[in-house]
């Protein structure tokens, strides 16, 4: 016995020297360029994505994919002034001829260009690696390992061999469907699979506000809420597990209740996606100056969410788009790196902005390996007529996107900072810059993500708006 | 002429505030904590009234409206609401004295048709022929009863497996799909006090101490049956009401012993007429008082129940309402003979004779008695006054020779101690009778029918609602004293509630669609605009038997079909700061229609909320709810200032 209880201890202390060794090139990177700026923020986005669970998930994750981006980053020929620590303005940009080939166009007009909406100073940090979860990742293996090839049929919809909706199906709603994506179509699928990451989301309070007035802007519109989401299928980390009781059809759900300003406080949405391409979502919006419930169109989704903001129904969580293929044409152009928002929101903020909020004083971006999706509407009747966006390789989010209008003018942008907890791999939201290239408006939401009782705050009171309009 | 000059200016200080500053948004927004949040909001509106008869332009409305709202909720299974609201009327204090041109009928004109006139916001006037009646305005200078200012106190228990939830305290509940009629939406009653029913739903109903209960069948395990019948996600609501409250109105009534007054939302003091003579009811005044069931209790506590449910591609609810009717009937109780008065003064009267049902009805319709008077001065053959010396029952009689006669108004008095006469009706203002309304509700996204420049569905709203046994007053009811012979109209008010009262089942019928609209050809449109078309249909099935739309102020009869449609349309333009919104309803029956248009101006930050509404009412006198406005068109100013 004693014996035993030696080796087991041996065993632990080798097992423990092991992980504790573990590592990725992310973290190495991290390490180096947190020691070199000795921002405490930086330091403590260090410990984060140092603990165990982390460097094993993202090792996991690694295995499945075949690589991270530190592995494609490191195999691209960049130039050699793109590294971390590179501060960019709009005085020395002129100096680095190939940040336009990193930079989105409407990002590199506003640090270089613009009067309105302007990026003060760009900082480069190193590249980290981003993942989804233990569920995710083990939905998908599954898929892999039993040879599970989801189809896509003429009406768009993603199904398993099985005909049971991708997204429904208790064994493959978290799973990424296509590691590989061959097609315009397929990426878009992954994209959509992705979702908002995690399982059950909290927003307490999301910020929405809204600057008009070029050089001169200020906060004209201002609003704050509480926002829930939640995935109805597959669930494996926030109870209630598997499926949520009583939404057999529908894939997951988004809610809002405002809290300000005063005459809209009360205003509840509830939005909720229907896995068949035949239904439109379901949209129930508690009006308080009604005290009544009302059934909204859910195929009217171009409009602002809230007056004179510029965050409408199909952009939130970025993409809420329906995939349509009779009315959209869904292309991979390419691939390549972009310079987007880091996902550290979790630990820090990686952007500030001005006095007004109506301006970027600066921001920190970092190099990702992306896939270039274009959405194109084929009916000319879309409030967009183009949809690029630049879709992550490594966790199949996007980190950019940039719409047009029908006469090809650019229209919105859409580029975020994530709180990505790496422990777990899920991703909640902490910044999202959506600005209007046409009105020249600058909006942002700005997100407290709640982690902790989730699987007690978030529940059916959230995705019943008859329930909801009594929320506070 | 000072005060409106003083509105004036305030008007324009506020429309040439300091745009710049105000619209900074970083301003108060109220005080909030974790889990708690105290908001509120101040707003004043200044209106002018520009369509009263041979009046010129005055101050109307000037609503003053201070709230305050606290929420806490300490954790997922409780919340804790209260808010409270003031609300005033400055026109009382600051505004001139009108003239509604509806005191009572007239005895110097044709036929007695003409109407006296009623001067509001003036409390003295010199009681003559010319100056007749006058009324203040302090019924609605300011609602701050406790119970008003109580908008709601609640408290909110969520059990934490999400199988029911119970809400319990005062506060209110909306229910069906129609917007501006009431079908189904008749859990509370309504405050018709400012602006009739021409405001937001929520500001019109009365909240009311209660309880409510919603069970999520889903969760409680017993969905399987009703799953089986296709209804999926099945609700309960069940709600208990132990106080009763009936909706609030004022009538504007002149007659001096029972003097209401509402301003310009007041409601008209019906013409009094004889349909067989076409002669005004000269020298009839009316003394009005509630008959109200408990105000808290078991005895007429309300109940009603909801159950929801998702089918055929959208929202059913199927409701049942056992509660209290929330508007009149109108009974006769008897009637006070005035001596003294030939305006129904009471206050001046030498003496006033209260004549009991039975009398009162005797002098009305026997034979001889006031309505037989009428007819034969119409027809040139006057018989003598019922209360004058030679009539069927002369005052000294009725006094017990305490007091001499009548003055006889076409004979003249028979003695020098004759005194002018006048009858005050006595009336009941009704509200002890049940209602019972079974009924259903559908909303449905058509997503079928993709139109319009962005391809967008409308949405489908059906309301049906059946009343049971709706009370009416009757238009025609049997004469008392001629068996076979009905009286009408005014004359039926007057008559014993057995005989006066009557019921019929009632089917209300509402046909929506909202719509988004996209304007073909208008490109840089960023945001739709809401459409809103309704179509009712109030069938009543016994209207053929002659019922009063609404005594005492909606005096015309109900039509078998009576037929509304409502159109609201919502376009905010640039970049949504600034927003129109217009309401149209058209009476097709009574040839009323309503149109109000809202403008809010959103450029001043979050704190400030400016709005100009306009409302215009046509319609004939004495039909509900448009045409007993006619005259209350305005335009009102209001500015909120909100945290």
């Amino acid at each position: 016995m004693k014996r035993i209880n030696m080796i087991i201890a041996i065993l632990c202390i080798a097992f423990s020297t092991v992980v504790s060794a573990e590592t990725n090139d992310a973290l190495d990177a991290w390490k180096s360029y947190a020691a070199k700026t000795g921002n405490p923020d930086h330091a403590k986005w260090v410990d984060e994505i140092s603990k165990p669970e982390a460097i094993a998930l993202a090792k996991a994750w690694k295995e499945l994919r075949g690589y991270d981006a530190q592995d494609l980053v490191q195999a691209e020929k960049l130039p050699a002034e793109l590294k971390p620590g590179l501060v960019i303005t709009k005085d020395n940009a002129g100096d680095f001829p190939w940040l336009k080939d990193y930079l989105p166009k409407t990002t590199y007009a506003s640090l270089t260009s613009n009067d309105w909406g302007t990026i003060g100073k760009i900082t480069i940090v190193p590249t980290n690696t981003y993942y989804m979860t233990q569920a995710a990742l083990d939905s998908t293996k599954k898929l892999l390992e039993k040879n599970i090839v989801p189809t896509i049929n003429e009406k768009g919809e993603l199904l398993n061999p099985d005909g049971s909706f991708f997204l429904l199906n208790d064994a493959t709603a978290r799973a990424v469907p296509f590691i590989h994506p061959k097609n315009g179509m397929e990426l878009n699928w992954s994209y959509v699979s992705h979702g908002i990451s995690n399982e059950s989301e909290f927003f307490k309070p999301i910020r929405i506000g809204g600057c008009g007035g070029g050089a001169n802007a200020k906060l004209d519109r201002y609003y704050e809420g509480h926002l829930w989401w939640q995935k109805f299928h597959g669930r494996r980390l926030v109870e209630p597990m598997g499926d949520v009781p009583g939404k057999d059809e529908l894939v997951e759900g988004g809610s809002i209740f405002f809290t300000e300003p005063f005459d809209i406080r009360g205003l509840a949405g509830v939005r909720q996606r229907y896995a068949s391409a035949d239904k439109a979502d379901d949209f129930r919006v508690f009006i308080p100056s009604l005290r009544r419930t009302r059934i909204m169109t859910g195929s009217d989704a171009q409009d602002p969410i809230a007056a004179g903001v510029e965050l409408i129904w199909d952009d939130w969580r970025a993409y809420w788009n329906k995939t349509n293929p009779d009315n959209f044409e869904y292309n991979l152009t390419g691939e390549g790196f972009i310079l987007a928002l880091p996902e550290v929101g979790y630990v820090y903020d990686a952007y500030e902005m001005n006095d007004e909020r109506c301006a970027l004083k600066s921001i920190e971006v970092e190099l990702r390996p992306v896939w270039k999706l274009e959405i194109i509407d084929k009916t000319g009747k879309y409030i967009y007529k183009t949809r690029t966006t630049w879709v992550d390789k490594e966790n199949y989010y996007m980190q950019y996107h940039i719409t047009t209008d029908q006469r090809d003018n650019v229209m919105r942008i859409w580029d975020d900072s994530r709180a990505f907890r790496p422990t777990t791999g899920e991703a909640q939201w902490r910044f999202v810059l959506v600005s209007n290239y046409l009105s020249e408006r600058f909006n942002f939401l700005e997100m407290e993500s709640v982690w902790e009782n989730r699987e007690q705050l978030i529940n059916d009171e959230k995705f019943d708006v008859d329930q909801l309009r009594d929320y506070r | 002429m000072k005060n409106r000059r003083i509105l004036l200016g305030l008007v324009i200080i506020v429309m040439t505030y300091d745009v710049s500053a105000a619209s900074d948004i970083n301003t108060f927004s109220g005080w909030k904590g974790e889990n708690w949040s105290l908001h509120g909001r101040l707003k004043q509106g200044v209106s002018v009234l520009y369509d009263l008869p041979d009046n010129d332009n005055v101050l109307g409305p000037s609503n003053t409206t201070a709230e305050l709202k606290f929420s806490y909720r300490p954790n997922n299974s409780w919340t804790f609401i209260t808010n409270a609201w003031y609300r005033a009327d400055l026109s009382p204090s600051l505004g001139d004295d009108f003239d509604t041109g509806q005191g009572l009928q007239d005895p110097t004109s044709a036929g007695f048709n003409g109407r006296l006139p009623y001067r509001l916001n003036e409390h003295s006037c010199l009681g003559t022929i010319g100056d007749p009646f006058c009324a203040d305005l302090d019924q609605i200078r300011r609602f701050d009863d406790l119970d008003e200012v109580l908008r709601e106190l609640s408290i909110k228990y969520r059990d934490p497996k999400s199988r029911y939830t119970i809400k319990a305290g005062k506060f209110q509940r909306g229910w069906g799909q129609s917007d501006g009629l009431r079908l189904l939406d008749i859990l509370h009653a309504q405050d018709l006090r400012e602006r009739f029913a021409f405001r937001d739903s929520d500001e019109l109903r009365i909240p009311a101490w209660m309880v409510s209960a919603d069970l999520n069948f889903e969760r409680m395990g017993i969905a399987a049956p009703f799953k089986a019948l296709g209804m999926r996600r099945p609700t309960l609501e069940f709600n208990f009401v132990p106080e009763v409250h009936h909706s609030q109105f004022i009538i504007n009534n002149p007659t001096p012993s029972s003097l209401t007054a509402g301003g310009a939302f007041g409601l008209p003091f019906p013409a009094l007429k004889d349909p067989v003579s076409g002669y005004g009811l000269v020298g009839i005044g009316a003394n009005l008082q509630e008959k109200t069931p408990d105000d808290f209790g078991f005895r007429d506590a309300e109940f009603s129940m909801r159950l929801r449910f998702d089918a055929l591609g959208g929202e059913f609810t199927l409701n049942g309402f056992y509660g209290m009717q929330d508007l009149p009937l109108v009974e006769f109780t008897g009637a006070n003979v005035v001596a003294g008065s030939a305006l129904n003064n009471e206050s001046l009267a030498a003496a006033v004779v209260p004549l009991d049902l039975a009398n009162a009805i005797g002098a009305i319709h026997a034979p001889g008695g006031y309505l037989g008077w009428l007819r034969s001065v119409a027809s040139g053959n006057p018989i003598p006054f019922p209360l004058s010396d030679g009539g069927i029952a002369p005052l000294a009689a009725l006094s017990g020779g305490e007091l001499p006669n009548c003055i006889d108004p076409v004979f003249g008095a028979s003695t020098p101690a004759d005194l002018p006469c006048s009858v005050n009706a006595n009336f009941n203002l009704d509200y002890d009778h049940r209602q019972k309304v079974i009924g259903f509700s559908f909303a449905r996204d058509m997503v079928e029918l993709e139109i319009g420049r962005k391809l967008v569905t409308p949405t489908l709203r059906l309301e049906v609602a059946y009343e049971l046994d709706k009370p009416f007053n009757r238009s025609v009811a049997a004469d008392p004293f001629v068996p076979g012979a009905t009286v009408s109209g005014s004359n039926s008010l007057v008559i014993g509630p057995s005989a006066a009262y009557t019921d019929s089942d009632v089917l209300s019928t509402m046909i929506g669609f909202d719509y988004a609209l996209w304007v073909p050809g208008w490109d840089l449109q960023k945001k739709s605009i809401f459409t809103s078309f309704q179509f009712f249909n109030i069938h009543t099935f016994d209207a053929d038997e002659g019922l009063l739309q609404q005594a005492p102020y909606g005096f015309e009869t109900v039509a078998k079909n009576q037929q509304y449609a409502t159109f609201l349309w919502n376009m905010p333009v640039i970049n949504e700061r600034l927003i129109f919104e217009g309401l149209f309803i058209r009476d097709f029956d009574n040839s009323g229609t309503f149109y109000r248009q809202r403008i809010d101006f959103q450029f001043f930050g979050n704190n400030f909320r400016p709005r100009l509404e306009w409302m215009t009412f046509s319609g004939e006198g004495q039909n509900a709810p448009i045409g007993i406005l006619d005259h209350s068109d305005l335009i009102e100013f209001s500015l909120t200032y909100q945290f």
